[in-house]
């Protein structure tokens, strides 16, 4: 070819190439995923926790009918609130924003809701008594090469003795476990995932006025409450979905959201029964106890957080970011501890046992003090029996097998099946919400 | 350090002496970049409390300057510095998103024109590498994503191609009016999806194929 042949040919296939691909895209490129969808079928969610107001939300916005089984009173799940008890609400479940570099951020900006930032100081109780600072660094459960044992047992391998028992303790109950049951590896490897952020942040009202006034109020007029699913049998084309007093709902699809305590107990039977592979999966994925007791006294001789005690392993102070101050001390109470609690049987002598301690770490000032307690034992709340997810010794991709949908009719929401490192929080549930919304949407488009 | 600056002083004097022309160019590009898109997309979707949706990147401006050395053969050989950016700014009441993407490509480029003229049609091939840098502003303020993190870098590689005609004026100078299309098949950008819908590999890959059109005008000294 000649070179001007060349060049006449080279530019009009580039004019061609550029201007006809160009249009198209534009033409095809959406800003919005599923802008179209107009899909007829019915979504019901079991479940009114985060994700599944959350998911109920997203449905909305794409005009999708749907419906949201609660099995308790009232939505929220693991976010509730107290009022009445000191002069500012208080967070039965869900409390600290854990880091505000995720969706929950955007909305908190967006709806200027007041936050402040947790920089409250800390003392260990260690040898018995209370110190700013422990002897070592107790910082080892992250980094690379880390085994997959657990982490009592990681924490004796790296020679930190029986004195630190309980410092371990309040590292593995932030993750809602027991020292003894969770896993240094894959405790690690997901929070490698962790893209939130490293600061904590408290509501001035409540985490549950968040969610209630930004999400809830969009869908509460689709809740059905007071509806304990307990069957579901997706053998049809058409689900159907079993209460325990033998309602039953229909839907074409299901996003189920449940913590997975309820998952693991087999409370709800699924027709045809659910892989073995993902049972399995379930079991892997840890769940402890846990609880919150909140602890009303008159003078403030507390410090703002004590670690490492032996029968609740972190108090706070619950008004750090309360616009009121009322002297109200929170115990969080999780794992071992929280079964040990809950064995005493009575609300009064789990208060009788946390004074205990405090007294001994105080010189007898909280019985002095002590005004008035509540105690919200997760555990034994029947839809939820425990704290939050956690990984286990050996756990694997559980997670993942956990998350996958079922013949594209059942979809696995919930903190749980959170693969992004946000498992265990609020953002977490909000972000399994909508990413399953998401992939239902891709198998109906399909 | 000195045997460095000397070696920039040589580079630079052998590059003057040896070029023949250099090109100032600017011009409107369209980008697309189908897992950035995928990002925006899941952004918007999961956020239906904005009322105003994030607009996907596609249309920005960017100039260049390439130098393109002597030869007496109708195919030259030369190198180009270009820049690109692009904006997706979405406001909303109390909740201004603004997301600024920079794109930094020094091109390897082949240039191929009929030398019998002085004006007329040329083509260019290039090879690039590709260095894109995003931030995001909230309400005005740098966006924090990670932990200190504010802006989220990517790094592949482009092929390209560009058609332009050039009209001679007096002596060296000319003009050109030019079209161009370049294709990077890979761009690794992990942290892409971290700073725009603020999850990891939630909603996009870790990387993105880029494709990108682009027409403009170039001045020739
Ligand atoms: C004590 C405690 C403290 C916490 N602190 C924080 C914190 O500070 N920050 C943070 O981000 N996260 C915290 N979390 C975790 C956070 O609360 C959860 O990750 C999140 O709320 C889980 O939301 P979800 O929608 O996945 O599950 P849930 O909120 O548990 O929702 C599931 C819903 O399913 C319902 N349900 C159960 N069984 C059935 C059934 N058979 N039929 C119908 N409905 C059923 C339940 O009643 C519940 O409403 C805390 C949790 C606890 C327990």
């Amino acid at each position: 070819m000649k070179r001007r042949g060349f060049l006449k040919q080279s530019s009009l296939l580039s004019i061609g190439s550029l201007l006809i691909p160009s249009v198209y895209m534009s033409a095809c490129r959406k800003g919005n995923l599923f802008s179209d969808i107009d899909y007829k079928g019915k979504v019901v969610i079991v479940g009114a926790g985060a994700a599944g107001l959350y998911a109920g939300y997203i449905l909305k916005s794409k005009g999708i009918d749907f419906q949201i089984l609660e099995a308790g009173a009232n939505f929220g799940g693991r976010l509730a609130k107290l009022t009445g008890f000191a002069n500012f609400p208080i967070d039965l479940g869900a409390q600290w924003l854990h880091g505000k570099n995720n969706i929950l951020g955007d909305l908190i900006k967006k709806s200027e809701t007041k936050i402040t930032l947790d920089e409250s100081d800390a003392k260990f109780w260690f040898n018995n008594q209370l110190v700013t600072e422990l002897p070592r660094d107790v910082n080892i459960f992250e980094g690379d090469n880390l085994p997959d044992i657990s982490f009592e047992e990681y924490a004796i391998q790296q020679g930190l003795g029986n004195e630190y028992k309980f410092v371990v303790e309040n590292l593995a109950g932030d993750q809602g476990a027991d020292a003894s049951t969770l896993s240094v590896y894959y405790n690690n490897l997901e929070e490698e995932n962790w893209s939130s952020g490293d600061d904590d942040f408290k509501f001035q009202e409540t985490y549950f006025d968040l969610i209630d006034k930004e999400i809830a109020s969009h869908v509460s007029d689709k809740i059905v409450f007071n509806t304990v699913v307990n069957k579901i049998d997706y053998s049809n084309d058409e689900i159907k979905i079993h209460d325990i007093n033998d309602i039953v709902f229909q839907a074409d699809k299901l996003i189920i959201t449940v913590p997975i305590s309820i998952l693991k107990s087999n409370d709800i039977l699924f027709q045809p029964t659910l892989p073995t592979e993902k049972t399995n999966a379930f079991s892997k994925i840890g769940m402890g106890a846990g609880m919150k007791v909140f602890l009303k006294f008159s003078n403030k001789f507390f410090d703002q957080n004590i670690i490492g005690g032996s029968i609740c392993a972190a108090y706070a102070d619950d008004s750090v970011g309360k616009a009121q101050s009322d002297k109200v001390l929170l115990a969080f109470v999780m794992g071992e501890q929280a079964e040990y609690l809950t064995s005493l049987g009575s609300d009064s002598a789990i208060t009788q046992a946390l004074l205990g301690e405090l007294d001994l770490m105080y010189n007898g000032q909280a019985t002095a003090s002590f005004l008035a307690a509540h105690v919200e034992n997760w555990t034994t709340n029947p839809f939820i029996r425990g704290a939050y997810s956690y990984s286990t010794v050996g756990m694997g991709n559980a997670r993942a097998i956990a998350a996958q949908p079922i013949d594209k009719k059942i979809y696995f929401a919930g903190e749980a099946m959170n693969l992004n490192g946000h498992h265990q929080t609020v953002q977490g549930a909000i972000e399994t919400g909508y990413r399953e919304v998401i992939q239902l949407l891709n198998d109906v488009v399909k | 350090m000195r045997k460095f600056a000397a070696f920039l002083i040589m580079f630079f004097t052998a590059f003057l002496v040896l070029s023949q022309e250099t090109k100032i160019e600017g011009g409107l590009v369209y980008m697309f970049a189908p897992q950035w898109d995928k990002a925006i997309q899941t952004y918007n979707f999961s956020r239906p409390f904005l009322e105003n949706q994030q607009p996907l990147f596609d249309i920005g401006g960017g100039i260049s300057a390439t130098q393109i050395f002597g030869s007496k053969n109708r195919l030259k050989h030369g190198f180009s510095l270009s820049g690109f950016s692009l904006e997706s700014r979405a406001k909303n009441e109390s909740f201004e998103n603004v997301l600024r993407l920079g794109i930094l490509k020094p091109t390897y480029l082949m240039h191929f024109f009929n030398s019998d003229k002085t004006s007329g049609l040329y083509t260019e091939f290039g090879l690039s590498l590709v260095i894109s840098v995003l931030s995001r502003k909230v309400n005005g303020s740098l966006f924090d994503f990670n932990e200190g993190r504010y802006r989220a870098y990517g790094i592949g590689g482009e092929i390209s191609n560009k058609v332009g005609y050039r009209f001679e004026k007096k002596g060296k100078l000319s003009f050109s009016p030019f079209v161009a299309l370049a294709y990077t098949p890979y761009l690794y950008s992990p942290n892409t999806e971290g700073l725009i819908n603020q999850t990891q590999g939630l909603a996009s890959k870790s990387w993105t194929p880029i494709f990108n059109a682009q027409i403009g005008v170039s001045f020739g000294l």
